[in-house]
């Protein structure tokens, strides 16, 4: 026994002592080969294409080698435990998380085949392209009105008044909230119900017009009916919006998404189509967490 | 093959699967005895057994309706996913199956009593052995076929899978030696034709054996193998 451990160590010794670029690049394929994502990560017709995406906070790497296409018109549904990494990749797909001091991101994100993170792009644009509705709804202490036409206007989207307001129709109207609020547009945003106040936040992305809608847990502080709203109302915006959900919910990403990723310890494991993943999962991890063996 | 080797966080989801899985084997045993008192009540000629027969398929009918209201409850709380939900649409589909298995059985039975009561006659010798032969191979595969649901041997369902080749070229042997000899039955045409029903529901049986093995393969691996020739 004792030879068998003296001689694995001198083993390992050698190999650190015989580390090279190659033996390097050798180790970094394997770990490669041995992290890949299961199930198809590219899209036919890709509005986002992320490739070999690592983001680090400090010394702690959050997420490793990520590479996913989010395709035109399609909602997928980003799962997974607890601090897998499936929100720090949703706010890099708006360079959300350059707000973070310390945050490090590596890798290429395209959104219709423009790097996103290339030196000199203006972020606010882009914001607006990739606009994102957050876990709390968050309306401006401002009428309902205010809310919607604050992003245009400083986008500089409507250029007399009845542009603008066209512009808030429209996106009031899309979000599915007109009807209830086309008598109240004055009163406060923040006087509206959560699931309403959830609306007015996804009319406000809409009103810039965004390409992409990011998604963080929009429903986990809404009643069922208003999630029933939301979930409806995101399958109507897939007609004109790519969206891409984090969703603790199994349910809510069975029901609303094509196509499904599951995130586990900052690697994604598998992708494919939604019912795929939820009838017949390629991966243990990703069985173990949707059969709910996993905590 | 994945193998399922770890509870639930929701441990008493685990307690409603194993109950559901019970429930279609105690189903499963109920018919296949129902099958075996049939098929001694042919090989005997004892109408009263082949009436038991029948009166047993209540029980099983009971079963039938006890376990698809646990699938029903089960889809509505749980939301099966993975190989939860193929575990569970395999379970409800094999259901069906064994209750029409206990139809069948039934079905020999009323032959039997039609065979044997009017005239308490026996059919000839020769058609007899041979539908009985082909019985015990039937009975022999159902069983296995209930153990494949006990198990979830995917191996073990390819295995029986290839073998239904074999035992439905025995059937139509079987059924083109009656027809050649249908005519010269001990018991006239009538008891060709109780036979023939015999044979005919052998087959279902056999059938229903093999779509077991099939959500065996199903419920493993997620490979739908129905309507496919063997």
């Amino acid at each position: 026994m004792n030879t068998l451990a003296e001689s694995s160590t001198v083993q390992s010794r050698e190999s650190v002592k015989m580390k090279s670029p190659e033996k390097e690049a050798l180790i970094a394929a394997h770990q490669r080969e041995f992290t890949k994502t299961i199930g198809e990560i590219a899209s036919p017709n890709p509005r986002i294409a992320a490739r070999e995406v690592n983001v680090y906070y400090g010394d702690k790497h959050a997420i490793q080698n990520i590479g996913l296409d989010i395709g035109h018109n399609e909602v997928i549904a980003l799962i997974g435990p607890s601090g897998c990494g499936k929100s720090t990749f949703l706010r890099c797909l708006n360079r959300m998380n350059d707000t973070i001091p310390g945050c490090r991101v590596t890798g290429s994100i395209r959104l219709d085949g423009q790097d996103i993170y290339e030196g000199g792009l203006d972020v606010v644009p882009l914001r607006a392209q990739v606009g994102m509705v957050f876990q709390k709804p968050n309306p401006f202490p401002k009428s309902i009105y205010e809310n919607v036409a604050y992003g245009p206007k400083i986008h500089g989207l409507a250029s007399t008044k009845a542009e603008l307001e066209e512009i808030v129709e429209t996106s009031l109207r899309r979000a599915g909230l007109w009807d209830e609020v086309k008598d109240d547009l004055a009163k406060p945003g923040t006087s509206l119900s959560g699931g309403q106040q959830q609306r007015l936040c996804i009319a406000r992305t809409i009103a810039v017009g965004p390409e992409v809608i990011l998604m963080d847990e929009p429903c986990s502080a809404l009643d069922p009916i208003a999630t029933a709203k939301i979930e409806q109302l995101i399958d109507e915006l897939r007609e004109l919006y790519t969206i891409a959900i984090v969703t603790h919910s199994m349910q809510q990403a069975a029901r609303v998404s094509q196509r499904t990723a599951y995130f586990h310890l900052g690697r994604l494991i598998e992708v494919g189509e939604t019912a795929q993943i939820f009838t017949n999962p390629r991966h243990p991890l990703t069985e173990d967490y949707i059969t709910g063996r996993f905590g | 093959m994945k193998q399922i080797t770890e509870g639930h966080v929701l441990r008493r989801y685990d307690g409603e699967l194993r109950e559901l899985h019970y429930k279609v084997l105690e189903m499963g045993t109920l018919v296949l005895t129902q099958v075996r008192g049939a098929l001694g009540a042919l090989k005997s000629g004892d109408t009263e057994l082949a009436a038991r027969v029948i009166d047993d398929d209540d029980r099983v009918d009971d079963l039938e309706v006890e376990a698809d209201t646990e699938v029903v409850a089960l889809f509505a709380r749980r939301c099966p996913k993975g190989s939860d939900l193929r575990l569970v649409m395999a379970l409800s589909k094999a259901i069906t199956d064994l209750e029409r298995v206990g139809d069948e059985a039934v079905k020999i039975a009323s032959s039997v009593e039609r065979l044997y009561a009017v005239r308490g006659d026996r059919p000839s010798e020769v058609s007899l052995n041979e539908v009985l032969a082909l019985a015990d191979t039937v009975v022999r595969r159902f069983e296995s076929s209930l153990r494949l649901v006990d198990s979830w041997d995917a191996e073990d369902a390819q295995r029986f899978i290839a073998g239904q080749r074999e035992i439905a070229d025995k059937f139509h042997r079987v059924l083109a030696e009656m027809l050649d000899n249908g005519g010269d039955e001990a018991g006239g045409p009538g008891f060709a034709v109780n036979l023939v029903l015999i044979l005919k529901a052998l087959e279902r049986v056999a059938s229903h054996a093999e779509n077991l093995a099939e959500y065996v393969i199903y419920q493993a691996m997620g490979l739908v193998l129905r309507h496919h020739a063997v």
